[in-house]
């Protein structure tokens, strides 16, 4: 079994629309080229740092955050000690495990620029829409011939709905169909005035259906989630398609697998995307000096994923 | 066997053409006609029905060391009876150890430096020691008319003029084509004597056939699709006892040939009767492409190394545009494309041109397809950056919109340009490595190039002082291949003139001037430019490192390339992480591998070829890559001593550099440039997860969104990584895994070690 520690953490920033005035700029870790598996043909991503939830399993924790970063990566670090010499707070020691001592370190990035491996690196930095735009569109030939696009992801995109929509609202015009993915948490009224006209698609995650449970491992209630979710279903004719991370132990249960399959039925919804548990991540987590609050090290198995099958049946699941 | 034909009875001197027409026609009117019950085409390349050809003329006496070995050794062995061994050794080698391109070239020139340099086999390698066949006849002419008219044209000429060189060259043409008719005439009375042999219905019928079809061509005009390509066959036996198997290519065949596919088509009544023909037809373009292997090019052990199995390349080119520009793919190039598609063999070598906006969408999927299937062909070209490029170097619109792959990638004007395309294979890498030691090459260990300064001695205060540096180096090796190129030019016009083919293009009849003589419309030289990648790196890693962020100086990274980045890890480090590559669409870089290329280009095009035509650079590689990548050592790039350099101009396979940024890139530098070509490797492996209409549609957006961007070539492998390593280590599952190489195909397990894990660790992208 695996073993699961839960720590209860509720999230400090961002709030909605703080760091979303138009013209503003947005923080964004990366943008990801030639991606085949975030919505049809060939698709850039675009992952936004900052998040309202702090799902225990988070996959991507660099985009936890609104801030930038230092992330170490242990594997390239070739231990010359250059970082050391550059860092004026002494926050790096060669000979801890972690290497740096979040609470001295300032952020002030210093040592990144001397690093000749890359081991140290910048998690996040401000773009603004002309940048991303233009990164976006280099691409273009790629969408228009592959029926592909753009996928906002993170994070959680709309945490910068104002410059979402002035960078969407381009892309329509320039024919770059966008997707988003999203956790659900926003609102409503904004999504619905300044994002969904230029959007194609939605990828919405559903993690649980009980509000108890979407508290305890994700940091907060999923009534508002749910009720966008419903929502959407009845403002727009472009795809909403809910999404559910298989995080084993927490979403995998059967309680909770038959509640999203009835409520997703209920809905009058066919199609699921089922994203199977990829336990890579946990290094990641601990290269941002963030405490582990889950680390399942094993992939999903065969017994796994014949129950989930058997629960979605009657559902498309595409390519699960 | 040849025996020079060097005097006449009188004993008075022949001229040179003369004796090659002569030796043809002797050997041609005594081959053994060989017929198979199974084939459908008559004659054989050599006198049995697979074999190696050996031009001692050319660089057939490089086998003379190694007859003993041949038969035994690990890569291509060839089967050697006892006899042929002793009458080699014994008695045509000896005859013709002086009279062959490069020992006459020398003779005639006091050894000079550049053939000692290219000796060195670092530098550059000479194509026209072995061949001077990178072209493409005027086969329409000749298919549509045969060689009668040829001969009969000759004859009237000869009459007509008075000067004796120019009646030499007509007799010339007149008898080396008289060879050809007699060899046709004697697979007529083999095809008779069969015949008569045979019993009556069954094999009987094949063989008369055969006579029928050979009592009309190829003396005249072939009036079916079956007449033609059997016509061609002979002619192009012809052609390969004239001159070497290497890259002498067939053309558009798709479209040369249709005229009689829609002729056959309108006899036929029923669609029965249509549908039967459509499979015969693609039996025999199938019994073609078979034939087309019945002749192994020669290649010694260093060779195997050098054009690691590589096949003769016989180039054959499909679809694009006609010479009026309206689309040119038609029904024989699905026929062309079917067979490729069922046969995947690495010769014929298949190009594929299409034009955006002209060629459908339907062709170029259906291109991709069946380089899905096969693995690694056809190689796709952008037909409207080639025309481009080929009329910003003077080609007239109408002739460039005709164009032909010739042996890899190369384009040719068919019966017009005498282009000898891959002249030479040229190490760029060199002139850099002399130009961070002053002249000297660190592996020859001597001074090759000129001095242009001493890192040592802070020859180059700033970036562009170490460019002039290295663009001096590059214009000294370019003058010393081109001097080579030229004297050896001047070898082939005495030693191997070319009656035969020049009696297939314009221009040699009307000026009675040999192709080797500049006979032709266009007489440009074609240079392979290889390592661009690995300048552009070390060139960039110089200008960041040591000149704009002063992160390290020259002596240093100078210390640290000649110790093969031993004791200088951080250094290599640094280079590999922080300093933008070629491939990932950098601004700066692109801006620096353009200059690169505009200084090749210049370099070349600047100088005059032995026939008065021009120098034109392509960049690709065949897999010279890999062996001159283990006769060079470190580089800034930190590429380490010995490791291949990257192929044609591929990007390497790096941090920062995805599919999609090198794609942008190698759209991004200009065709004008490059007329000569390029070879852009694509590795794909595809996701088991998706069906096979999803990986051709994704794999059909990356070309069409290429060719959009400018794109001149490009190739897919299409394979994983796992699958080529299983291939290493079980190769007897995969004898037919064909792979791209740098402009040709070749079987994965019968390439040198070296280049199966160059292959094994280029860029792959996941589709
Ligand atoms: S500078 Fe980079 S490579 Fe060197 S010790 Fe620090 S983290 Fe490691
Ligand atoms: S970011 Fe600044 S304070 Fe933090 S470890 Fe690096 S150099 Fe030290």
């Amino acid at each position: 079994m695996t073993t699961t520690k839960i720590r209860q953490k509720l999230p400090k920033e961002p709030q909605q629309g703080t760091h979303a005035m138009p013209g503003a700029q947005a923080m964004i870790v990366d943008l990801k080229r030639n991606s085949l598996d975030d919505g049809p043909g060939i698709r850039t991503l675009v992952f936004f740092k900052g998040c309202p939830l702090r799902c225990v399993w988070c996959h991507n924790p660099e985009t936890k955050h609104a801030y930038p970063e230092l992330a170490f990566d242990a594997k390239l670090c070739i231990s010359c000690g250059d970082c050391v010499q550059a860092c004026k707070p002494g926050a790096i020691d060669l000979d801890d495990p972690k290497r740096i001592n979040r609470q001295t370190c300032t952020r002030c990035m210093e040592c990144i620029d001397v690093c000749p491996s890359g081991a140290l690196k910048r998690a996040g930095r401000l773009y603004t829409t002309d940048e991303v735009f233009a990164e976006i569109m280099k691409d273009e030939p790629f969408y228009r011939y592959s029926s592909g696009g753009v996928t906002f992801s993170g994070g959680e995109p709309t945490v910068y709905m104002h410059f979402l929509s002035e960078l969407s609202a381009r892309l329509k015009a320039a024919g770059v169909p966008a997707a988003i993915e999203t956790c659900g948490l926003y609102n409503h009224g904004l999504f619905e005035k300044l994002l969904l006209p230029y959007l194609d698609m939605i990828l919405f995650d559903i993690k649980f259906i009980d509000p108890f449970m979407h508290k305890k491992y994700t940091g907060s209630t999923n009534t508002v989630i749910l009720r966008n979710f419903v929502k959407l279903q009845e403002k727009t004719d472009i795809p909403v398609i809910p999404r559910v991370p298989l995080i084993p132990g927490i979403t995998t249960t059967e309680e909770n697998l038959v509640s999203i399959a009835n409520f997703l039925d209920r809905n009058g919804i066919k199609k699921v995307e089922l994203l199977s548990y990829n336990p890579l991540w946990t290094e990641k987590s601990a290269g941002l000096g963030h405490e582990l609050d889950y680390d399942r090290k094993k992939f999903m198995d065969k017994g796994e994923i014949v129950m989930i099958k058997q629960i979605f049946k009657d559902f498309d699941t595409g390519k699960f | 066997m040849k025996t020079g034909f060097e005097h006449d009875r009188e004993g008075t001197r022949r001229p040179p053409i003369l004796r090659q027409a002569q030796a043809l026609n002797y050997i041609l009117t005594n081959k053994k006609p060989l017929i198979r019950t199974n084939s459908m085409l008559a004659g054989t390349t050599t006198s049995r029905d697979v074999g190696v050809m050996i031009y001692p003329e050319g660089h057939g006496i490089t086998l003379w060391p190694e007859l003993k070995t041949i038969a035994t050794r690990k890569i291509q062995p060839y089967d050697i009876d006892e006899h042929t061994r002793e009458l080699l050794d014994k008695k045509v080698f000896p005859f013709w150890s002086d009279r062959n391109v490069r020992e006459y070239a020398r003779a005639a020139n006091n050894s000079p430096r550049y053939q000692e340099l290219d000796e060195k086999f670092v530098l550059y390698f000479m194509w026209k020691t072995v061949a001077l066949s990178h072209t493409v006849p005027d086969f329409p002419r000749i298919l549509k008319h045969g060689l009668l008219p040829v001969i009969e044209d000759a004859e009237r000429r000869k009459n007509t003029v008075d000067d004796e060189r120019q009646k030499t060259f007509y007799s010339a043409t007149e008898i080396a084509l008289r060879g050809i008719l007699h060899y046709a005439d004697h697979l007529r009375e083999e095809a008779l004597r069969l015949m008569a042999k045979a019993q009556k219905n069954g094999p009987a019928e094949h063989y008369k056939r055969f006579a029928d079809m050979l009592e009309r061509v190829p003396a005249s005009g072939a009036r079916t699709l079956y007449e033609a390509v059997q016509s061609l066959w002979i002619l192009w036996i012809a052609l390969h006892n004239e001159s070497t198997n290497a890259g002498l290519s067939l053309g558009h065949l798709d479209l040369w040939l249709q005229p009689y596919f829609e002729s056959d088509m309108q006899g036929l009544k029923t669609d029965r009767e249509r549908e039967d023909y459509v499979k015969q037809t693609i039996e025999l373009i199938g019994n073609f492409f078979f034939k087309c292997q019945d002749h192994v090019p020669l290649v010694a052990d260093i060779g195997n190394k050098l054009f690691g199995g590589s096949s003769s390349d016989q180039a054959i080119t499909l679809g694009g545009v006609d010479k009026n520009g309206s689309s040119a793919v038609n029904d024989m190039t699905y026929i062309f494309l079917k067979v490729t598609e069922m046969l995947t063999i690495r010769d014929p070598n298949m190009n594929a041109r299409y034009y955006p906006g002209i060629n459908s969408d339907d062709y170029l999927r259906r291109l991709v397809e069946v380089n899905m299937v096969t693995s690694a062909t056809p190689s796709i070209h952008n037909d409207k950056a080639m025309i481009q490029s080929l009329k910003s170097i003077q080609f007239k619109e109408e002739d460039a919109r005709q164009w032909c792959a010739t042996g890899c990638v190369e384009p040719t004007i068919p019966g017009k340009h005498f282009g000898h395309t891959n002249s030479m294979m040229f190490n760029m890498v060199a002139a850099l490595e002399m130009s961070l030691n002053n002249g000297v090459h660190p592996l020859a260990e001597e001074q090759i190039g000129i001095k242009t300064g001493s890192i040592e001695e802070d020859a180059f205060p700033t970036f562009e002082d170490f460019f002039h540096a290295f663009e001096r180096q590059l214009r000294f090796l370019a003058y010393q291949t081109i001097d080579c190129n030229n004297s050896f030019g001047f070898a082939h016009q005495v030693i191997r003139p070319t009656p035969t083919l020049s009696s297939m293009f314009e221009g040699p009849m009307e000026k009675a001037k040999d192709l080797t003589e500049g006979g032709a419309v266009y007489n440009t030289s074609g240079v392979a430019c290889i390592g661009l990648t690995d300048i552009v790196d070390s060139l960039m890693t110089i200008k960041k490192l040591v000149y704009d962020e002063k992160k390290t100086d020259f002596k240093t990274l100078h210390k640290a390339v000649d110790n093969n980045f031993e004791d200088y890890i951080k250094l290599h480090t640094l280079i590999q992480n922080k300093v933008a590559k070629f491939g990932s669409d950098t601004p700066e870089v692109n801006r620096l591998a353009q200059r690169v290329v505009d200084t090749v280009f210049d370099i070349f095009y600047n100088r005059t070829n032995y026939r008065g035509g021009h120098y034109l650079v392509g960049f690709w590689s065949m897999s010279n890559h890999v062996a001159f990548g283990t006769l060079s050592g470190a580089l800034p790039s930190g590429r380490l001593r010995y490791k291949p350099f990257t192929p044609g101009l591929t990007p390497e396979n790096v941090k920062g550099v995805d599919l999609l940024s090198s794609i942008r890139t190698i759209a991004g530098l200009k065709p004008e440039k490059m007329p000569n070509n390029i070879a852009f490797n694509v590795k794909v492996a595809p996701d088991s997860r998706d069906t096979h209409e999803e990986t051709v549609d994704q794999i059909t957006a990356y070309a069409k969104s290429y060719f959009e961007l400018g794109g001149m070539q490009m190739q897919f492998n299409i394979v994983t990584t796992e699958t080529l390593k299983d291939a290493m280590e079980n190769p007897d599952n995969y004898r037919n895994l064909l792979v791209r190489v740098s402009g040709y195909n070749a079987y994965f397990v019968e390439l040198d070690k070296d280049l199966q894990l160059e292959i094994v660790n280029r860029q792959q992208m996941r589709v």
